[in-house]
């Protein structure tokens, strides 16, 4: 095995596969290195519970699959593997409540219409309205701002208001998302729907600065998909295309620091000694603190710099989650009438009122465990490979606190506590209790999730909190927005990076092409076409 | 999809599968290996549980693959496959508090190959502890050290990385034995059972049920199986911590993950989620296979790693004489009464990790808690010697004396537990799958966690639930859901007793690894050396490829294996 390299990846999560993979194809030796003792990071699909029963233990709702690039730059069904294939159920998000109503959001929204009008006529139009322009936006902006390099804020500020459809973006920006939320709706069970999207992956409900990502949450409400075999398939894939172009990626590589020679980044060495060296650049998909403090290069930054690192801060709120192995699936009160209605890829239970849900939150930021509301998901019904014949896999994914009162270390006692909490809610909204339809169980708590990926410090998936001064141009910080770092050679590709946390392949994207520009790596691949249009709009 | 060819393809991502590819892509023969799960190596493999940040060997735990000529053939090291070598090795608890803690007679000088080399003094520090129990079995004990040095350790290699093809009239164990007398060594134990062993070579209860009880964790069997030489040696060896325990780090899985790493490297391609559902076969050879999916695969030669009668399944009836494959079906069928096997009615456990804030502590001795192999019980042979320890289980799943062993992963891995955990897996062994229904099985699954910690915790003083997290047990059910190779839910797969061992195993007309058909052969541990993490089969399946297609690359000329 090769000793040196063109490029090192320190972490195999999407994002250092994705950097990984185009810069194998563009003809460079790369070597991966993963400290789990398996590779893809959140895209893990796990025998957790029974076996025949597979569990997206972490990633599982993919949001962004028409917009990503990789998922159409690479042939990964060149071979015998199975191939790659997202499920888009057309009932994407059903919300029940107690009184046997329901609000549905179709991938058709004028379904969805008519399934708000039954709460008010006002929400089913603005809806509507909403519905065509975030796609707008979506393409014109939104999406494609998600492969490129953010532009200094108010430079992009400017670009926005100085468009047609982003200049509603640009105006929402200062507004928080229930001020956004309340201004589109007025009915609280709408507002609770439309709140909860917009919030589900970690945006505050009263924070401001971040408005425009609303439209981007909420429209991404009626796109989400499974990957089939689950989401580690992806990863598999994605190490296919490294592996084919003479790449390397290693499980259980405890990395000690990277190595700087001559103010240059050169390679890592590790625990045990071994030193790898990169010929061309390293790039670490680590969270900021581990790159640069964890990996011994605080003797190589400036103390300005060092500063913002530690200004560097982690989401207040996680997830708890529930994986079970099913004898049979439960049934829904709300699809008894209606069978069409347990065919649903995400159920949003047990918040009867916008207020239910920002009790959570506010319980949340207290540290304090309550009953409440969750989504839920059955992957098997969608997704039969996921669990032997007429068996089911079912997912209870809640918002929950990594610091509880008390620590977080707490979590190893109360977690039990927590799930009886969120059976007990589901079992509200069932014909009868899932209890006796449950094989086996297997709980992750945000402790879990810490522990489990190292780089989700505190239990933050996106590798740092969606605040303000964290997100674009800030993203770590103004040193590293453009993915490379003050060290010459060394990149950054994470979460903590510019497009962000979830699986968007944004940030590895980002990264390659900053890497290939730096190094006069000739691209194989071409600009996306959204890109390019966002580009002639002059928004990006 | 473009149908491709293959020189070589491999039915099946076992252990085994995994070997085999890498010395075939390395001859120079553009291979491809076919797994119908979504990840490789069978009984290699590793999960998260029983939680997130603590990782669990749901299946093979004790490896020691570093003595696999593949360990060096293919560099495994680089592609990050390291073992740690823990100084204590296999121990005994007794209720009344005495103990027995064995360390590494054989202890490992050099980390990165694992050499080792013999310790005097750990072997009369072994002797001095069984000479305070009794002395006449400590001189047994201390014959049989002195034959395994000479002339045991090397021919127990031997072995099991050749095969029947190689070996000239006898096989090395056979060989072996003649020299038993020599060294006051009764060469009558390769056709006594268990308790004949137990009886005749030692005279303390403690020995006589250390032997009964340890050959069950290797084996599965029970008194009144008969082990034959091969075994016997094997727990002799583990008994007395002849050779030294090996932890791998990251858990079994990193084995797999190495040989694919090394298998990529050497072009090989591996494909999941991607089932054989058939070995074409045409004028009596194989020609290639079919998928699940209806694409076919040419290929010169096909090799199976699974189970014998599925190998045999793939090429259909009518390619396999109508004795063997009447032999092969019966396999599978279920025992009337416990002491029979017809195939594949051994090796059921009860077999996973328990999360616990702290490690456990021994008041009789701090060390025992780094004890890879530790067993807890009462010196009674007659509760094995009677059958007792066998009927229980066989009738109610969980017997009603515990016989534990616990290997305390985290205590030599750090990277199995958050910082400052524990985990550790324990075993004790129950009956078949279809003895149970499913809900009875999972119903066990819970129960047995609570068994558990009550054993554990009468030697472990701070065993209980105020300092358990989780545990996650594997049974029966869960194996053979796992694995489709393995019936009944026992992890070690056909039965490895006298009628199936060496020569005979799986059966006569199949111990040179070639199947029925031409160009089509077992790799798998139906073969032999039989089952267990880094032993010979696929080895010596590549051998027999090697010899038929004189494949140029044959790395045991000219070394020992």
């Amino acid at each position: 095995m090769s000793r040196e390299y063109d490029g090192i990846v320190i972490g195999a999560g999407p994002n250092g596969l994705t950097v990984a993979a185009y810069l194998a194809k563009a003809g460079l030796k790369i070597l991966v290195l993963e400290k789990r003792f398996e590779m893809g990071g959140g895209l893990c699909t796990e025998r957790v519970t029974i076996p025949g029963f597979l569990h997206d233990v972490h990633a599982i709702y993919h949001m962004m699959v028409e917009y990503a690039p990789p998922l159409s730059d690479f042939e990964f069904d060149t071979d015998h593997d199975k191939p790659l294939n997202f499920i888009y159920p057309d009932l994407q998000v059903l919300m029940p409540f107690s009184d046997g109503s329901y609000l549905a959001l179709y991938k058709d929204p004028e379904r969805s219409y008519e399934s708000i009008r039954r709460f008010s006529e006002k929400d089913a139009k603005s809806f509507l309205e909403f519905a065509e322009w975030s796609e707008q936006a979506m393409d014109i902006f939104l999406a494609p701002a998600s492969y490129v390099n953010p532009s200094p804020p108010l430079e992009q500020a400017a670009r926005l208001e100085g468009h047609p459809v982003t200049k509603r973006l640009d105006e929402m920006t200062g507004k928080s998302p229930r001020e956004i939320v309340e201004e589109l709706f007025e009915n609280e069970r709408v507002r609770a729907l439309f709140l909860y999207l917009s919030t589900m992956w970690g945006l505050e409900y009263d924070l401001e600065g971040l408005g425009y990502l609303v439209p981007l949450m909420i429209n991404r409400g009626w796109h989400f998909r499974l990957c089939e075999g689950g989401s580690h398939h992806l990863a598999h894939l994605l190490s296919k295309v490294i592996y084919r172009f003479g790449g390397m990626v290693l499980t259980n590589q405890d990395i000690k620091r990277i190595i700087v020679e001559d103010r240059r980044a050169k390679g890592v060495e590790l625990m045990d000694g071994t030193r790898l060296y990169a010929k061309k650049f390293v790039c670490s998909s680590l969270n900021p603190h581990q790159t640069f403090f964890d990996l011994g290069l605080e003797e190589y930054l400036e103390s300005d710099f060092v500063v913002r690192l530690k200004d560097w801060q982690y989401s207040e709120r996680s997830l708890f989650t529930v994986h079970l192995a099913l004898f049979d699936l439960p049934t829904l009160k709300v699809a008894e009438r209606d069978p069409e209605l347990g065919r649903a890829l995400i159920y949003l239970i047990g918040y009867e009122s916008e207020d239910d849900l920002v009790k959570h939150f506010d319980a949340i930021r207290e540290g304090r465990l309550v009953e409440a509301g969750f989504n839920l998901c059955f992957p098997s019904v969608h997704d039969p490979t996921r669990a032997p014949d007429g068996r089911h896999v079912g997912l209870i994914s809640q918002f929950a606190p990594y610091r509880l009162q008390g620590g977080a270390e707490l979590w190893y006692r109360v977690r039990r506590e927590q799930e009886k909490r969120c059976i007990d809610v589901l079992d509200r909204y069932l014909r009868s209790s899932v209890e006796e339809l449950i094989m086996w169980d297997y709980l992750a708590t945000p402790l879990d999730m810490e522990r489990k990926f190292l780089d989700m410090k505190e239990g933050c998936y996106k590798q740092g909190a969606y605040l303000p001064l964290q997100m674009g141009a800030m993203r770590p910080n103004e040193y590293c927005s453009d993915h490379s770092t003050p060290i010459e050679g060394l990149y950054m590709c994470g979460a903590c990076t510019h497009s962000g946390g979830m699986i968007t392949f944004g940030p590895g994207y980002c990264a390659k092409e900053k890497i290939a520009e730096d190094l006069g790596i000739p691209k194989w691949w071409e600009e996306p076409e959204h890109v390019r249009k966002g580009r002639e709009a002059g928004l990006l | 999809m473009p149908d491709k060819k293959y020189d070589a393809v491999v039915v099946g991502g076992g252990h085994h599968g995994t070997i085999i590819a890498c010395y075939l892509q390395k001859a120079g023969l553009r291979t491809a290996i076919f797994e119908r799960w979504h990840e490789l190596g069978g009984g290699a493999c590793g999960e998260e549980l029983p939680l997130p940040g603590f990782i669990q060997n749901p299946c093979a735990h004790w490896t020691r693959f570093y003595t696999h000529p593949a360990y060096r053939d293919f560099n495994l090291r680089d592609y990050g496959l390291h073992y740690v070598f823990p100084e204590y090795n296999e121990g005994w608890i007794f209720p009344d508090g005495r103990y027995i803690l064995g360390k590494a007679i054989y202890e490992v000088v050099d980390p990165e190959t694992g050499e080792s080399r013999f310790s005097g003094e750990k072997a009369q520090d072994l002797l001095e502890q069984i000479r305070r129990i009794d002395e006449r079995d400590a001189k047994e004990v201390e014959r049989f050290i002195e034959m395994y040095r000479d002339k045991g350790r090397k021919a127990y290699s031997r072995y099991r990385f050749t095969g029947p093809e190689e070996w000239e009239g006898e096989d090395p164990l056979e060989g072996l034995l003649k020299e038993f007398p020599r060294y006051g060594l009764n060469p009558d134990v390769a056709h006594m059972n268990v308790g004949q062993i137990a009886k005749t070579l030692f005279r303390s209860p403690e020995l006589q049920t250390f032997y009964l009880r340890a050959m069950t964790t290797s084996t599965g069997f029970f008194h009144q199986d008969t082990p034959g030489i091969y075994w016997h040696i094997h727990a002799m060896g583990l008994i007395f911590s002849l050779d030294s325990a090996a932890v791998v780090i990251g858990g079994t899985h990193t084995i797999t993950h190495a040989l694919l790493r090394a298998f990529e490297d050497l072009g090989g391609e591996f494909f999941v989620l991607s089932e054989v559902e058939k070995v074409l076969v045409r004028d009596g050879q194989a020609k290639g296979i079919r998928l699940a999916d209806g694409t076919e695969i040419e290929a010169e030669i096909v090799v199976s790693d699974l189970s014998v009668e599925l190998s045999l399944e793939l090429i259909g009836e009518e390619n396999v004489p109508k004795d063997l494959w009447k032999k092969a079906q019966a396999l599978r069928v279920r025992s009337e009464r416990m002491e029979d096997d017809t195939g594949y009615e051994r090796t059921h456990v009860f077999w996973g990790n328990v999360a616990l804030f702290e490690p456990p502590r021994y008041p009789q001795n701090p060390n025992l808690a780094f004890v890879p192999r530790l067993y807890m019980g009462e010196a009674d042979p007659h509760y094995f010697l009677s059958g007792r320890f066998q009927r229980e289980r066989w009738e109610k799943g969980i017997g009603e004396k515990l016989y534990l062993i616990v290997s305390p992963d985290s205590q030599w891995d750090k990277t199995r537990a958050p910082e400052g955990r524990f985990t550790g897996i324990l075993e004790e062994f129950t009956c078949p799958w279809s003895n149970f229904s499913e809900l009875d099985w999972i119903r066990m699954k819970r129960e047995i966690v609570a068994r558990i910690i009550a054993e554990w915790g009468r030697y472990a003083e701070n065993v209980n639930m105020e300092n358990f997290i989780e545990a996650w047990i594997s049974t029966p059910d869960d194996v053979l859901n796992r694995n489709p190779c393995l019936p009944s839910g026992g992890w070690g797969g056909l039965s490895a007793d006298i009628r199936r061992v060496g020569r005979l195993r799986p059966f006569a007309e199949l111990a040179t690894y070639r199947l029925p058909v031409k160009n089509y052969y077992l790799c798998s541990s139906a073969a032999h050396s039989c089952h267990g993490i880094g032993r010979g089969s696929s080895y010596n399946c590549y051998k027999a490829i090697a010899k038929d297609f004189r494949l140029p690359f044959r790395p045991w000329e000219g070394r020992e294996i």
